[in-house]
């Protein structure tokens, strides 16, 4: 188990990590949700040994590595949010660098090397140079890179930043295998809530330096289980009738997006005698009404008052 | 592990050929260019430099001396002995052996008697850097003036303007030759020539030699070397440049969560520039030999002095690359690529030779790691030993033993945080 213990990093006077306190046990998926800036990169920076705390502690089985990095590193595979990569090698050559540099025997390299380009899905790519793949093709090997010494743990900084849809979905489904296969423990950064939700077993939330929330995503979700968040969708949109809704006292978190309006209620809450006097009052016609079990971003929303991608 | 950062190192390189392209193919270009501006000119082949004239001669130099006697002795008077003295005097014989008798000379003059019918075709053709002519009764009015008021005689020179060189060199002759005439002739009015004195010709004999009675070194071996020292250097920019884009793009991370210590690092950064600059020095030496026939014996030598600069350059990639680390910014190898490159080779003397140096600029320039291996290698090329080698040696690892503590002092050593 890796414990992270009121991890706090300074840069001159911006206190980027703020008594930051998490774990991560052997074969689970942990996600860092945060806000660009909400010191996500710093924390795992930390906990990849490549940074020193300005105060705290990282534990590997209870014992610090700060003295001794090694212990960590040879159980640690990490995967920037740059592409560090050679551009002028092959996949070929640079998964044979990176291995050689591992100290991974010759003969065992020759087959991690085979395994991963399978894993990665770039097995019959990897004799061109890098310069020439595709922006998803190098997340695919920055990624590869990161699994040849078969690490216990793998610490993935926004991974899919900058790449199209069909191969974020690729190397979702590519860390959901690993975990499963070869039950590779990962800590998962991001700001896509939904990469988080559907990767990870236990979910921290980050802003700006603090830990804010955590657990498990129903834990997570349950924060706002006393309420419950309704969408409506009108035939055209009203300003008067928003205004009308925000004076009611009763609702919060609303949100209008053209015609689209969202707002969240007390559960035992009836809203209906209230909603509908209003909508005749303001002429307004109701194409849709849902009730929504409340999301991430909404559980973020609440705790800081802003979006998670602003 | 080791041997993986060089292997990687080289293989960026070998793949780069805009890198290749500044580090190869430009100091090729500037030894050629240069090798053949200048060489032909400056280290004693002559064959590009032959100067072609031609002397047209109108009259008979002995009847003019004959005409010349019997009308002075019917005026002046004339005893045997002023005679004899004055035939040492032959006007036209004198320059005639100055132009064609000297061995010196010779080497880079031909001079060749044409008849006065093709005077003209001589003129049109223009492969005469000069033509001389010599008027009907030169002699006679030239003898006769010193004597009496009569007026010096001239005769027509025809330069060519298109061979401004050649031109030059017969005005200096001629100015030179006009010279002791006029002295002679002054000596002669003043009653001081005699059957003793005669006309001195101008004594080019002599021998090339260096100071230090060793042998030359040819301008094309000259800025071979200087050449090759100049675009060696641009290897430590180029290193630390690429050192500086592993750390931007956290190939370095990597490279730490591999648990290399960054000491092994920055030695493999001076290993590869090593290499790579011991081979762009092995490429540019043998374009030298096969271009311009610079021999490289004692080889061994010329190895150490190679090994020494390849060090060096190393040992500054490696100060770079620490220097960049620390300031977190690829300025110190652009600085280092754009001007200090161009400072050294300019105190190094890769533009111009030591020699034109004044004696402060030129102990400087002994000291710049370019400068000293140049020298190193102009040393070898003289026939010079191994213990005339010594005190470059002795600058350029003095040089590499500063850089590679320096380097060593400022690159985070620990890197990441143990």
């Amino acid at each position: 188990m890796i414990e992270v213990v009121n991890l706090t990093k300074t840069f001159k006077k911006v206190r980027a990590v703020d008594e930051v306190n998490l774990y991560i046990e052997p074969g689970e998926i942990v996600g860092l949700l945060g806000p660009n800036g909400a010191g996500k990169s710093t924390t795992i920076a930390i906990m990849s040994t490549l940074i020193q705390p300005t105060n705290g502690d990282v534990l590997l089985q209870h014992k610090s590595i700060l003295k001794n990095p090694a212990a960590l590193r040879n159980l640690l595979g990490v995967v920037p949010q740059e592409i560090a990569l050679y551009d002028e090698l092959t996949a070929r050559e640079n998964l044979e660098f990176f291995g050689n540099i591992h100290k991974i025997p010759r003969q065992k390299l020759k087959e991690r090397i085979d395994k991963v380009l399978v894993q990665i899905g770039l097995e019959n790519e990897r004799k061109k140079p890098v310069k020439h793949y595709s922006g998803g093709m190098k997340r695919r090997l920055n990624i590869g890179v990161a699994l040849l010494h078969e690490p216990e743990y793998l610490i993935m900084d926004e991974p899919t930043v900058g790449i199209d849809p069909q191969s974020r979905n690729y190397i979702l489904e590519t860390v959901k295998k690993l975990n499963k296969e070869a039950n590779t423990a990962i800590i998962y950064t991001s700001h896509y809530m939904e990469e988080v939700e559907f990767l990870c077993d236990r979910i921290y939330i980050m802003d700006k330096g603090r830990i804010i929330a955590a657990g498990t995503k129903e834990e997570i979700k349950a924060i706002l289980s006393s309420e419950k968040t309704i969408v409506l969708k009108l035939e055209k949109h009203s300003n008067t009738f928003v205004d009308a809704l925000m004076k009611q006292g009763i609702l919060s978190n609303i949100q209008v997006k053209e015609a689209h309006i969202s707002f969240n209620v007390a559960k035992n809450t009836d809203f209906l005698p209230m909603l509908l006097p209003l909508c005749e009052e303001h002429n307004i016609v109701i194409k849709s009404f849902h009730v929504e079990e409340p999301t991430l971003e909404d559980v973020f929303l609440h705790l800081t008052g802003r979006a998670l991608r602003n | 592990m080791f041997f993986a950062l060089i292997q990687k190192q080289l293989k960026i390189l070998f793949r780069s050929p805009q890198e290749w392209l500044v580090l190869l193919l430009m100091p090729i270009a500037l030894i050629t260019i240069i090798g053949f501006a200048l060489g032909s000119l400056m280290e004693g082949s002559t064959e590009a430099f032959k100067v072609n004239i031609a002397i047209v001669q109108h009259e008979d130099e002995q009847q003019e001396f004959a005409a010349f006697l019997q009308e002075a002795s019917e005026i002046i008077g004339m005893d045997e002995q002023v005679q004899k003295s004055l035939t040492q005097m032959m006007p036209i014989s004198k320059l005639k052996e100055l132009l064609f008798e000297n061995e010196e000379m010779k080497q880079f003059m031909n001079v060749t008697n044409i008849d006065p019918k093709d005077i003209e075709k001589a003129h049109s053709k223009g492969d005469y850097g000069a033509i001389i002519e010599v008027p009907n009764g030169f002699t006679k009015q030239f003898f006769m003036s010193i004597f009496t008021e009569e007026e010096k005689p001239t005769f027509k020179v025809y330069l060519n303007d298109n061979k401004e060189i050649t031109s030059t060199v017969v005005k200096s002759i001629l100015d030179s030759y006009q010279y002791q005439f006029t002295l002679m002739t002054e000596l002669a009015t003043k009653d001081f020539i005699n059957e003793d004195i005669s006309l001195p010709t101008a004594n080019f004999s002599s021998s090339i030699q260096t100071i230090n009675q060793q042998e030359p070194v040819s301008t094309s071996a000259y800025y071979s070397f200087s050449m090759s020292m100049m675009f060696i250097l641009y290897w430590a920019g180029t290193l630390a440049g690429q050192a500086f884009l592993e750390k931007h793009f956290h190939i370095f991370d990597r490279i730490i969560l591999a648990n290399i210590n960054p000491s092994i690092y920055l030695l493999a950064i001076i290993v590869s520039t090593v290499i790579l600059s011991m081979l762009q020095m092995f490429i540019l030496f043998a374009y030298a030999h096969f271009m311009f026939d610079i021999s490289y014996d004692p080889w061994p030598l010329y190895l150490i002095i190679t090994f020494m600069i390849a060090l060096v350059v190393g040992t500054i990639a490696a100060l770079l690359s620490a220097i960049n680390y620390r300031f977190n910014s690829i300025e110190a190898s652009n600085i280092f690529g754009s001007s200090l490159v161009a400072i050294l080779a300019l105190l190094g003397g890769s533009f111009f030779n030591f020699s034109s140096f004044a004696p402060a600029i030129a102990k400087i320039g002994s000291w710049t790691p370019n400068g000293a291996a140049l020298q190193g290698y102009l040393t070898i090329q003289q026939g010079g030993s191994f213990e005339q080698i010594t005190p470059y040696i002795a600058i350029l690892s003095i040089l590499a033993t500063i850089c590679f503590i320096i380097a060593f002092l400022l690159f985070p050593r620990k890197g990441g945080i143990a």
